[in-house]
């Protein structure tokens, strides 16, 4: 499984034929569109375009599904940042201050910088898949339940940080958050909690059905309030980003791609977690943590460019381990099996020229993404001047496409229009949305890790504490927590004197 | 609910019986031999957090001794645009099973930008129309999607 400058070439001679090329070009488009959609993410995608790809052989097959994958993570930004509607669960900590940078005429650039920041984090991680795969492969082995339940404990104290002064709120949205996940079924034991008797809940409540409710439906009902023409009415200032917006995120893309590739690497940690991580890891860099939530251009680059560098990371693990990282990656290992490909440390020295061609098209994809996105800008920035009477009905229908299409259950539709009259009233009250996105992300991967767990461990909790890596996050998390109340009682504090003293 | 204080108040009410509820619901909750962690343990803690954190949330409202600071709702326009938006979504979905997706959005389409922008009713019908064609044939024949087809199975 070593890197060769040979096996390289030959795999970029291979995915630089016409024909190769060309289902790049159809995956990348095919996955921006997907990514674009509110709620039909790449797996989605990849499940549907699954039968048409029989026909074909295998490098163009897989190219283009591997195109479909990273092509979703740029597309996902661009409703996040023009309509407040995240097109992926991992483009939430985006629509926080992308949408913001719109409002303020600055919606251009902030798709532009999403654009870049996704294909330097891309690029750069490719490098890490091409050279290091092998060694960072067994990284991976080395998470086991107790580590997994540390990072998504540290992921979950995140909620501190983007409660920003409402922290009780932010708490109650996580534990509500917490509640609707629980919902259901019990991943190990099959048992059914919370159902009240109602068959329909056994199926669980889908997170893409919250955040669907949530921001697409829970931003229309604030769009009624008033009679508005359009969604905003801020002059465009620019439309590309300017030498000074790439000078202030230059750093934040390298950083945000150290934390996405990573995180990436490790299999069931998905783009969502890492791009709230490398949001919040922005926020404590940044020299204006103020400005976050408010339009900060680096709360943008940051989630970005995690997500792509996760996204490329997340090969490293099926292609080196035949470990699929997540449900979309478990689609292509489907569609590997299909030619009777068998992903794994033998692959690297049986099909040499499959692997790389792969690799090399993943180059190639980053570059056709960023050609393709840059231009497009202009046009997906002047879909905030399509008037609000003919956008808000096309927003419900395509976000209620995006909620069917999860499970083509009727439930989870009216699921998400309940939590967009949630969404709505917690805007009123001042409750923010992110924490009950990210709580309802991480439920379930948290309580299994938490009972595999306390199983290796008979139920003793000491073992987050003496396995080095779990013990680490742990702390981290503790750290986060203490930290926040500190500064929300201190704030506080600050505000109580004002008030007496007035 | 003019002022936040008195929202804090009902949200904190709500918040913690909703806490009070899962507690009681994880009562019902079977467990089974030799797990490493009880079924109803999460549900119970997310239980006493809710109760704690709506406690916390009252408890801090009723404190507040600062100046009222409005919510601001809609006026009586808006409530009434978002009531229609609320019925005509509830009405959507409930006949989608039946009439099929594509004459739903059709009349779905149609039927709100029409009342949202007060066009001509033929610009809102051609609307609907564009929409229920791209679902119907991008969506359902193209991709495949399981979208109920409703009165369109007469013709299939």
């Amino acid at each position: 499984m070593l890197f060769s400058w040979e096996l390289l070439g030959q795999g970029f001679a291979n995915a630089l034929t016409p024909y190769n090329l060309l289902f790049a070009l159809i995956g990348s488009l095919i996955g921006t569109l997907v990514g674009v959609l509110p709620g039909i993410g790449p797996t989605s995608g990849i499940a549907i375009l699954l039968p048409l790809t029989t026909v074909l052989p295998p490098a163009p097959a897989i190219i283009m599904m591997a195109a479909i994958y990273y092509g979703a993570m740029y597309g996902g930004s661009t409703t996040a940042i023009v309509v407040n509607i995240p097109g992926e669960a991992a483009s939430v900590p985006t629509a926080l201050d992308g949408y913001e940078l719109a409002k303020q005429g600055r919606g251009g650039p902030a798709l532009g910088i999403a654009a870049i920041a996704s294909f330097v984090a891309g690029t750069i991680s490719l490098v890490g898949v091409t050279f290091f795969a092998p060694a960072l492969a067994s990284v991976a082995l080395a998470f086991g339940p107790p580590e997994y339940f540390a990072l998504m404990f540290m992921a979950l104290s995140l909620v501190v940080s983007l409660s920003e002064k409402a922290l009780l709120k932010g708490l109650a949205g996580m534990l509500a958050g917490l509640m609707f996940s629980l919902v259901g079924m019990d991943p190990i034991s099959g048992t059914t909690r919370l159902t009240f008797g109602f068959s329909e809940l056994i199926a669980g409540v889908n997170f893409i059905a919250v955040v669907i409710g949530l921001f697409a439906f829970g931003e229309i009902f604030v769009n009624l309030e008033t009679e508005i023409t359009h969604i905003y009415n801020t002059k465009i200032k620019n439309w590309l980003p300017t030498w000074q917006d790439i000078r202030d995120t230059w750093v934040t893309m390298i950083r945000s791609t150290c934390v996405g590739f990573f995180l990436g690497l490790l299999p069931g940690c998905g783009p969502a977690v890492s791009t709230f991580v490398a949001y919040d890891v922005e926020k404590r860099f940044s020299k204006h943590p103020e400005k976050f939530g408010h339009g900060a251009m680096e709360g943008v680059a940051g989630p970005e460019g995690a997500n792509n560098a996760g996204s490329s990371a997340q090969f490293i693990p099926l292609l080196a381990l035949g470990i699929p990282p997540g449900p979309t990656l478990a689609m292509l290992l489907g569609a590997l099996m299909m030619y009777g490909i068998q992903p794994g440390p033998r692959l690297w020295t049986e099909q040499p020229q499959l692997v790389w061609s792969v690799i090399a098209s993943m180059y190639i994809g980053n570059v056709m993404l960023l050609i393709l996105n840059l231009p497009l800008v202009g046009f997906w920035a002047r879909i905030a001047f399509i008037p609000f009477p003919i956008l808000g009905p096309l927003i419900v229908v395509f976000s209620l496409i995006g909620a069917y299409s999860v499970r083509f259950l009727m439930f989870d539709v009216w699921m998400s229009l309940l939590f967009g009259v949630i969404g709505y009233l917690m805007r009123k009250f001042g409750y923010p949305l992110a924490p009950v996105v990210l709580a309802t992300i991480l439920a379930q991967p948290l309580e299994i890790a938490l009972k595999q767990a306390l199983a290796i461990s008979a139920g003793s909790y000491t073992i987050f504490f003496n396995r080095p890596i779990a013990l680490g996050f742990m702390l981290l998390a503790f750290g986060v927590i203490l930290r926040g109340v500190w500064v929300q009682y201190r704030s506080r504090r600050l505000e109580f004197a004002e008030e007496e003293a007035d | 609910m003019r002022t936040l204080k008195s929202a804090d108040l009902a949200t904190g009410t709500i918040l913690g019986l909703l806490g009070l509820v899962t507690l009681l619901a994880s009562r019902g909750i079977k467990g089974m031999a030799g797990q490493s962690l009880d079924p109803r343990t999460l549900p119970s803690l997310v239980g006493w957090g809710l109760l704690a954190i709506g406690t916390g949330i009252v408890i801090l409202a009723v404190r507040y001794r600062g100046d009222p600071v409005p919510v601001r709702w809609p006026d009586r326009q808006g409530l009434r645009r978002i009531a229609v938006a609320f019925v005509s979504l509830v009405s959507y979905m409930g006949v989608m099973d039946s009439l099929g997706f594509p004459i739903t959005t059709t009349l779905f389409v149609a039927g709100l930008s029409w009342y949202l922008g007060r066009y001509r009713v033929w610009v809102s019908l051609l609307l609907g129309l564009a929409t229920g064609l791209l679902v119907h044939f991008v969506f359902i024949e193209f991709l495949g999607l399981g979208f109920p087809l409703g009165l369109l199975e007469l013709l299939y």
